[in-house]
């Protein structure tokens, strides 16, 4: 991230390939399609490059997630409305594949119930290789606020995966 | 934790695995792995943000040349305008109602632009036309305001008004 304030684009790409797959995860999870996620996630490093000369020099993953938290509101103002796309998964066979969809699908619809901080955190839990200091600067909040919400949403989680086990 | 398929989040941070191994347990892979979505795309920029910087140069030339025939414009339509006021305010000069007469001086006084030497000889003609003596001191207080009349010699004839009139008109120039 240094070397990116010191206006090497070159560095943007490397932190692209860092920090962008996380974040494309993230965006998609919190329910932009899959282009849309792409156009925003262009948007998060586009904003990252031009505001470059405002990061203070600490926790880069957490400011660029910042910058993608502030493109996702802008995006989700303006998509409200839209249901979480579906997202495919890739497993060794059919068989498989129709598994895993199902239990996607129940987790998706499980994270859809959270609250939507709740469900960021889980989110950048999963995709942001971040600690729980870094998520609470990214939510702006406590770390004991992130750990009890975490909690919670893993909990919800397991109750979908435990109800499908049983089902 | 890590993610073949897709390579998303290959690094979990320790704080983070342990809240997820202690809530879910065996759980923890499957619900990692169902949460995972297609690969993210490529780093490259859309079209349209990838313009060379020749392109840029061009495109912030033609902009500027556009706003500089726009201001051309927008200039000429405004001294149009003033033009038309002006012919309208000296127009009314013309009315036989004294009250109209005295309302495009006080518009005349006003106006936001100067009126130019080449309509002075209008104004001139009217003060020598005009009977009304109100009319008469306006006419002339415009006339040097606007810097028609700067001595006594530049005052138009006045013989056609009456005596007393022209007295005070030369009077009121004096002062």
């Amino acid at each position: 991230m240094r070397r990116v304030c010191a206006n090497e684009r070159r560095a943007l790409n490397q932190l692209y390939d860092a920090l962008g797959p996380g974040i494309y995860g993230y965006l998609r999870r919190l329910g932009a399609d899959q282009e849309d996620a792409a156009d925003l996630l262009q948007q998060v490093f586009m904003n990252t490059w031009l505001h470059r000369h405002r990061f203070l020099g600490h926790q880069a993953s957490a400011w660029v997630y910042r910058i993608a938290r502030n493109c996702w509101y802008d995006y989700f103002r303006c998509h409200a409305a839209r249901a979480a796309p579906a997202i495919e998964q890739h497993a060794d066979s059919p068989e498989q594949t129709l598994v895993a969809e199902q239990l996607a699908d129940r987790l998706q619809g499980a994270l859809d119930k959270l609250p939507l901080a709740t469900r960021e955190i889980i989110l950048l839990s999963r995709f942001s290789s971040m600690s729980l200091t870094e998520i609470a600067a990214v939510m702006n909040t406590t770390e004991a606020n992130v750990k009890v919400r975490l909690h919670r949403g893993l909990m919800a989680l397991k109750a979908c995966v435990e109800e499908r086990d049983l089902d | 934790m890590t993610d073949n398929t897709t390579q998303q989040s290959p690094d979990i941070h320790p704080t983070v695995q342990s809240e997820w191994q202690a809530v879910l347990g065996s759980s923890t892979d499957r619900t990692w792995r169902a949460l995972a979505v297609e690969p993210a795309p490529a780093a490259t920029l859309r079209k349209g943000h990838n313009m060379p910087a020749t392109g840029w140069k061009l495109a912030l030339a033609a902009s500027i040349v556009a706003c500089i025939g726009l201001l051309v414009i927008l200039q000429q339509q405004r001294l149009m305008i003033a033009d038309l006021t002006l012919d309208k305010t000296l127009m009314q000069l013309q009315s036989p109602v004294p009250v109209i007469q005295l309302s495009a001086l006080a518009d005349l006084r006003q106006l936001p632009q100067d009126i130019p030497a080449s309509r002075w000889p209008e104004l001139m003609d009217f003060l020598q036309q005009a009977h009304d003596p109100n009319i008469q001191l306006a006419t002339l207080e415009l006339l040097i305001t606007i810097g028609a009349v700067q001595t006594q010699a530049d005052l138009p004839d006045l013989s056609d008004s009456p005596v007393a009139q022209q007295q005070f008109l030369r009077a009121s120039f004096m002062e």
